[in-house]
């Protein structure tokens, strides 16, 4: 059969995850065929012995109907041939039992007639059935197949969470086998917070119909068997199945880089894309204020200079004050010029959007965190429920999230304890609080007041620009931003964002 | 312009301090020069009456601390803002916490002394 030997070549699996046996038929033809014609055979032999038995209590009473099961048997099972076998053998055997009553008349030819024609149309009918049945059943191995070689993990829940399917691939990617994963909540494979969260956003789901994942894809983090997380990117589909709801999850590990070097390589490259167009904005408002304050100084001195000379009446010096009129007009200029450049790339003020602020924490930590399993780096996320959206470039606010993720890991690398928190709570004045903890060093008192300053760093080939164009993303967007000591060690970075209310982004939809 | 009305100048900038306070020399007004917020702080109580004329962006206490600060204080000396940022969302805070003025780096004479008469007379 083609389409068996199509199945046998599958099981190789691609990426090298081995793939089970899905082989629907048994995998040698001949002995399948006796099978079938055995069931057909023992089937009728079962119904004459029983019918036998009973042979002196029944005599030649309704001879057929012992025999009709062990047809319907036989069709069903075997198809079409076991099933004229099972007809063609009964006719005999029941002739035996008329013979030994009764008399063969007219009637009992008749009798036989029908029993033969409705042995036939059942044969035809269990053919059909058992064809159906292949087909499906090489649908469903062909599927299996297919799922079991795609090279992210496939995982279904139904509507309440619980997984139903846990392919090979989730099977190497988390450490459960798909018999300790099946049964359990979906959450098992998440840390926290989600892990306490995700059935509300089922439920939410469920409630509203509002599509926040599905259809879209997004990057999160997830839990193996071990208890070690790792980033990934999660892409949702729904499945509606007699009245029942299921969703598909692939996911894609963006730690392994075996096969997704494709997409780090994007992600990479949209980081470098994102970098450079902040450094740029970050290098013009740095250049901008180094410059502004020796032109204001000028600027100053000159246009001082020219009201000591006004009032005199000495030629020389009435053309002196003019010359230094116009250098101080000239200086003033080169400020105009600067505000002109910063308002340029500052004009991405209407890129502003209502983001989630925890959606962008874990897309700008999953970025930022790649390779940091090598490092043996925990990542702790803390979003707190009461706040969440914000107005805010989203691309700006990743990159902020990014230096600061990225500066954290560098900073922990010779430590003993690596431990990484991102955390969001409220803050006064309708804003909220970002906070990125690390288990590292520390930083010194003196480095602490001009962290933010463009071009001063402590690293060996930093440019020094990170945290001065974070600063100002911050403050364009209305926040501020500051380092502290942690306690217990490490450093502390804080920037406050204006939270959106949930009634306000309802406003701004309708 | 009274003689006796000062302005207190803020900025971590040593070349800005010295040439605004050149600037309003020569516009007879006196000047005292600050290189952080703290170290006018100190001597909030005893300064002369006039106006602040304060740096946006410093380490330690920046230009908008200060405000709300003299503000939680109690004193009432006008405050003039300047930056080289361009921040407009901080100019607007600033403005909001109190700050009578708000002038980009570098700034035209005629600009800075009006806003310095217009704070003078607010003092009157």
């Amino acid at each position: 059969m083609g389409k068996e030997d199509f199945l046998v070549n599958l099981s190789m699996g691609s990426n090298g995850v081995p793939v089970r046996d899905r082989s629907v038929e048994t995998a040698h033809p001949r002995r399948e065929v006796a099978l079938r014609y055995g069931i057909a055979v023992a089937a009728v032999a079962v119904a004459f012995i029983a019918r036998f038995v009973l042979a002196s209590i029944l005599k030649d009473q309704a001879p057929y109907l012992f025999l009709l099961p062990a047809v319907l048997l036989a069709a069903g099972v075997g198809g079409f041939g076991p099933g004229i076998l099972a007809t063609c053998s009964s006719v005999p055997l029941v002739f035996i039992f008329i013979a030994n009553y009764g008399a063969v008349g007219w009637s009992e030819v008749v009798n036989g007639a029908v029993f033969v024609l409705i042995g036939v149309g059942t044969a035809w009918i269990g053919e059909r059935l058992r064809q159906a049945r292949i087909l499906a059943l090489t649908r469903e191995a062909h599927l299996q197949s297919i799922i079991d070689i795609v090279p992210e993990a496939t995982i279904v829940i139904d509507g309440h969470g619980i997984i139903q399917s846990f392919s090979a691939t989730a099977e190497q990617m988390f450490g459960y086998t798909a018999a300790e994963a099946i049964g359990n909540n979906v959450t098992l494979l998440m840390p926290s917070p989600y892990r306490e969260e995700h059935d509300g956003y089922i439920k939410r789901y469920r409630d509203t119909g509002v599509q926040r994942v599905i259809g879209t894809g997004r990057m999160a983090a997830a839990q193996r068997k071990d208890g070690s997380t790792f980033p990934m990117e999660l892409a949702v589909g729904e499945i509606w199945s007699a009245s029942q709801r299921f969703f598909t999850g692939f996911i894609r590990d963006l730690t392994e880089r075996q096969g997704t070097e494709a997409r780090l390589q994007e992600l990479q490259s949209e980081l470098a894309h994102v970098s450079r167009l902040t450094e740029m904005g970050g290098m013009a408002s740095a250049i901008a204020h180094e410059l502004n304050q020796p032109l204001a100084a000028i600027a100053n001195y000159l246009k001082g200079s020219r009201r000591l000379l006004d009032g005199s009446t000495d030629e020389r010096l009435a053309i002196l004050r003019d010359a230094m009129d116009s250098a101080a007009d000239q200086a003033l200029r080169a400020g105009q010029i600067i505000r002109r450049m910063r308002e340029f790339v500052s004009r991405r003020e209407s890129e502003r959007q209502i983001q989630s602020i925890a959606k962008l924490v874990e897309e700008a930590s999953a970025l930022a965190l790649v390779g940091a399993k090598d490092r043996g780096v925990g990542v702790t996320f803390e979003f707190d429920p009461r706040v969440n959206l914000i107005l805010a470039d989203k691309v700006q606010i990743q990159q902020v999230l990014v230096n600061l993720i990225r500066n954290a890991v560098e900073a922990m690398e010779e430590s003993s304890e690596r431990s990484l928190t991102v955390r969001t709570t409220p803050a006064d004045n309708m804003m909220i609080v970002v906070q990125v903890d690390d288990s590292g060093s520390g930083i010194s008192e003196e480095m602490a007041t001009k962290l933010f300053q463009p071009f001063a760093t402590t690293k060996p080939h930093g440019m020094g620009v990170g945290l001065s164009i974070s600063r100002t993303i911050v403050e364009a967007h209305g926040g501020q931003i500051k380092a502290e000591p942690r306690p217990g060690g490490g450093t502390r970075f804080r920037f406050t964002l204006p939270a959106v209310t949930e009634e306000e982004f309802t406003d701004a939809r309708r | 312009m009274p003689a006796d009305n000062v302005v207190h100048i803020v900025d971590d900038d040593e070349a800005v301090r010295k040439s605004l306070a050149f600037l309003l020399g020569t516009a007879q007004v006196s000047a005292r020069t600050y290189e952080t917020a703290v170290s006018l702080l100190a001597e909030i109580d005893s300064v002369e009456r006039g106006c602040i004329i304060s740096d946006l962006r410093m380490p330690g206490i920046d230009g908008l601390e200060l405000v709300r600060r003299l503000r939680s204080l109690g004193v009432d000396l006008p405050v003039i803002i300047i930056t080289g940022h361009g921040d407009v969302a901080l100019a607007g805070k600033a403005l909001e916490a109190g700050a009578i003025d708000f002038l980009e780096k570098p700034f035209d004479d005629e600009a800075v002394l009006a806003s310095v008469r217009a704070a003078f007379s607010q003092q009157e």
